[in-house]
């Protein structure tokens, strides 16, 4: 039975959300600051246009071949062997990249919220859960997003409507940053897009466009997708460096948990927030992991000619599991995050600028009305 | 459970279709038997059968006259005084012999049929199952002496109650009946309510034993034709030998049954049903259940009632939404408080802290196992007061307060705040106004209560999050469960968490896929036709 294909525009644009705003946020404006200073936003602004005109291409790419996967196209493009290589090299990258989000989710749960819990136990949950949630199909899996979009979107948005109070709006100048250099802007703009969360809100959409109604759609939905979750993220990021400041920020792991942590609520009905907001991390890193996790296995199935990516919802748990249990240690994490962070733009820019470029030379094309040989049940 | 589910979901059963349906060996011995033209043969077989059957009653009469004839019938759901004047007075009644009739076989039974029985309902038969199919289903056979057609004539009578208010769902204001068990009285409180030539039923036989009368319902041109075919073959898949109540039936069409949540719906309330045909749903009738299932059903659906419409928009709205909050009460209340209690008590305000912690200095266990034996004390109190005698129920009462509320916190086997929080949970998940639905949330929250035990907040959070995905994943006859919230659908959400003002809702749900979307077309003039085919073209106005 085919899969009916119910995916619509605005959907697209909330999983982009849902995957982009992830747990590697709470470190962002770290890493953000890390090389300029109060240039924090700036940079930031940088790296999410970054992430805009990435996803930008890649729908693109996606609009010309709306009825096949990106494995599928690509061996179309550039040849059966040199695609299904390149193929591969993406699976491995994104297995990777889930389970550095994975590792991520398991630290900030570990340090927050269950000190005494092993960082294994934390882990194997969340990913059993999310490998039950893929056993669903797209269509559903794009329901469970619209769903905890609000749950995501809202919490932060509030919690940045509360922080404005102890905002300064001095500590965000200089704007251009203290004596940073162009060239610390570029890295610190790509070590923003190296961060897991900008591959997986990219490459997810390559996963859903077969499974949309109208697959024109989905530049206008992606582009929407990351402009809302790309104004997110500058205002979480501006938020926190106007209140803590790049000299304070540096000192914390995780700025924005301390951020929460601020955040009152008028007449203390709560004595604290922060936790209450872990479990917008917490949702707001199941959409993550789930979008990275069926990246994987979708993208896999398609590579060795899979009937469906349900094939794969449980065996690939140990494959990611085993690799985040890699990191030694948080700052082994982000040696690991940074690592990847300088070979992600290759994959992320780089590849779908080649692919279009000879896709448009060569003329190729992909039918619309051709029934698609994407099939799920 | 979604777990499990998923694992298996693979492997969907399939019910095997089979064309027997004759599983007695009885009616396998006369499958191709016919009545004869001698009157004692057919009496003799049919005899035969209902060998030391104490019900069997066979009288003998004379026809026109002179001609012998046989009236059988089973007595205890025949109705004798229908038969006397309906079958036997008018047969040996007329007594003017026209003998010509005696000579011509096909004249005589045109005669009997056209001036004798003047009854309503009577056919005319030959084949020998069909016949004592039709004795046991409370006809009178009329077997006359020379003809081979067997008179089938309907004296059916069953016992059955007046027409109540429904004991599940009571309003305040609105209508007072319900439906019973006799499918018939159900049908005719459907069809007086909706007198349009388009409202339809479709009769079938479910189960080999009960061959229970099932009757689909809908609204033709409304509904979407898919459905319909969709909930037909399902019921034709059915391989069962009794059907004793709708819930049989509804557990053998839904989609998922290894889910904790109903797919379909069931009330007992004609005006409910008559709501969700004219939205474009199907109903089921089954006889012998005054229950009536509404399909598809969605998650919304279980927490409103119908007296939602009854009132102004604005309390109802109100009212719906505490509705909810008592749903999500019943399912997260006992968690929440241990993952605060046993995890976070830095969350509350410190003297609020303090005072919980000195309410529970007494008690010896953690909070989980605390929770959870007073939760297991309520579920038991519950259980026993369902099925108790009203006259036992008060002695039950005080035995719950006082063991359970009182004497519990002063022997210092619980904290008061923890009885407050069960009784919160319990209160809760009456609120919700279907049995069901409200079982099910019940029953979760104690995985929920263990998966918080074990990880705390962050337990709570991946048991809700298993929870709804399990809701997302869900679809009944095709329909997401979640719509219209997820998929996200605006029309449809002026009648979901409120009730938006009678003349907004304007569309058929959209997730029904209506064959005529508008419900009605406000340029119309009062009292036109919606059905006509000149309104059927107009667009769901809130399409994405």
């Amino acid at each position: 039975m085919n899969e009916p294909r119910q995916v619509t525009a605005f959907q697209s644009a909330v999983i982009v959300i849902n995957s982009t705003i992830g747990i590697s946020i709470l470190a962002l404006p770290r890493i953000a600051s890390d090389k300029v200073g109060a240039g924090a936003l700036l940079v930031t602004a940088f790296g999410v246009s970054i992430f805009m005109f990435c996803i930008f291409i890649l729908s693109h790419l996606c609009k010309r071949f709306p009825r096949e996967s990106i494995i599928t196209y690509s061996q179309k493009i550039i040849g059966k062997p040199l695609g299904k290589a390149i193929g591969f090299i993406i699976i491995c990258f994104f297995a990777i990249v889930t389970s550095i989000v994975v590792r991520e989710f398991g630290f900030v749960m570990n340090t927050t919220l269950m000190q005494e819990t092993p960082i294994t136990a934390t882990m194997l949950s969340m990913l059993i859960l999310v490998a039950v949630a893929t056993r669903n199909n797209i269509t559903t899996i794009s329901y469970m997003h619209t769903y905890y979009f609000p749950f995501i979107i809202v919490p932060i948005m509030f919690m940045v409507i509360m922080a404005t109070q102890d905002a300064d709006m001095r500590h965000l100048k200089p704007f251009w940053g203290n004596d940073a250099s162009f060239m610390d802007f570029l890295e610190g703009a790509a070590s923003i897009t190296g961060l897991p969360f900008i591959p997986i809100g990219l490459y997810i959409i390559t996963v859903i466009t077969p499974y949309m109604i109208e697959p024109k759609k989905v530049v206008k939905g992606a582009l929407w997708g990351s402009i809302i979750s790309s104004i997110t993220i500058l205002f979480a990021t501006g938020i926190t460096v106007a209140v803590f400041g790049s000299e304070e920020i540096d000192k914390s792991l995780w700025p924005m948990l301390v951020l929460t942590r601020m955040t009152e609520l008028p007449a203390s009905i709560l004595e604290r927030l922060d936790i209450i907001f872990l479990v917008v991390w917490i949702v707001s890193a199941f959409t993550t992991i789930l979008s990275g996790y069926l990246i994987c296995i979708e993208l896999a199935s398609k590579l060795f000619g899979l009937r469906s990516h349900r094939v794969l919802s449980y065996l690939t748990i140990p494959v990611i599991f085993g690799l985040s249990l890699y990191p030694e240690s948080v700052p082994h994490l982000y040696e690991i995050i940074r690592l990847t962070g300088k070979w992600c733009l290759i994959i992320t820019l780089g590849y779908p600028i080649v692919l279009l470029l000879i896709s448009l030379l060569r003329g190729k094309r992909g039918s619309n009305d051709e029934k698609s040989n994407v099939s799920d049940n | 459970m979604p777990f499990l589910r998923n694992l298996f979901s693979k492997k969907k059963k399939k019910t095997k279709s089979q064309p027997s349906d004759q599983p007695s060996k009885i009616m396998n011995d006369l499958k191709n038997v016919q009545t004869t033209k001698t009157g004692q043969d057919t009496v003799m077989k049919i005899k035969n059968v209902f060998v030391n059957d104490s019900d069997f009653c066979e009288r003998e009469i004379e026809i026109l006259g002179q001609t012998r004839a046989v009236v059988i019938y089973l007595a205890s759901i025949t109705d004798k005084d229908s038969i006397s004047r309906e079958v036997l007075m008018p047969l040996t009644g007329s007594s003017s012999i026209e003998v010509e009739l005696k000579k011509d076989n096909e004249a005589l039974k045109q005669h009997l049929l056209k001036k004798v029985l003047y009854h309503a309902d009577v056919k005319t038969e030959t084949k020998m199952t069909a016949i004592i199919n039709a004795l046991l289903r409370g006809r009178t056979l009329l077997i006359v002496d020379g003809l081979e057609d067997v008179f089938l004539i309907n004296t059916f009578k069953s016992d059955k109650r007046s027409i109540t208010q429904p004991e599940t769902e009571q309003v305040i204001r609105g209508p007072r009946d319900g439906f019973i068990e006799d499918v018939q009285s159900n049908t005719a409180l459907i069809r007086t309510r909706l007198p349009i030539p388009e409202l339809r039923f479709k009769t079938m036989e479910i189960g080999t034993l009960t061959k229970t009368s099932v009757a689909i319902c809908y609204i033709d041109g409304v509904v979407n034709e898919a459905l319909v075919k969709d909930v037909e073959e399902r019921l034709l898949k059915i391989n069962i030998d009794r059907i004793l109540d709708a819930g049989y039936l509804e557990q053998l069409i839904q989609d998922n049954p290894r889910s904790p949540f109903p797919q379909i719906r069931s009330t007992e309330r004609p005006d409910v049903v008559v709501g969700n045909i004219v939205e474009g749903r199907v109903v089921i009738l089954v006889d012998g259940s005054p229950f009536v299932l509404i399909v598809p059903a969605t998650f919304a659906q279980f927490y409103q009632t119908s007296e939602d419409y009854n009132e102004r928009f604005i309390m109802m709205s109100i009212i719906r939404f505490i509705r909810i909050v008592a749903l999500l009460f019943s399912l997260i209340m006992p968690s929440l408080y241990v993952a605060i209690l046993s995890y976070h008590p830095e969350l509350i305000p410190t003297a609020f802290a303090v005072a919980i912690t000195s309410g529970r200095a007494g008690v010896p266990f953690p909070a989980v196992l605390e929770v959870f034996l007073m939760e297991a004390a309520m579920e038991i109190l519950r259980e026993a007061t369902v099925r108790m005698p009203k006259q036992v129920g008060g002695a039950l009462s005080i035995v719950g307060v006082l063991v359970i509320g009182q004497a519990a916190v002063e022997a210092g086997f619980v904290s008061p705040i923890t009885v407050v929080i069960i009784a919160l949970t319990t209160i809760g998940s009456f609120a919700t106004p279907a049995y069901n639905m409200a079982i099910g949330f019940r029953m979760m929250r104690f995985p929920l209560l263990v998966f918080t035990g074990i990880f705390g907040f962050y337990g709570l959070m991946l048991g809700l999050l298993f929870i709804s995905n399990h809701l997302l994943s869900l679809k009944s006859f095709g329909v997401p469960y979640l719509s219209p919230i997820a998929p996200l659908n605006f029309g449809g959400m002026k009648d979901t968490i409120i009730r938006a003002p009678l003349n907004w809702l304007l569309d058929r749900p959209e997730e029904l896929h209506s064959s005529n979307q508008r419900r009605i077309n406000p340029d119309d003039d009062h009292g036109s036709n919606p059905l006509a085919p000149e309104n059927a073209n107009h667009e769901g106005g809130d399409k994405k």
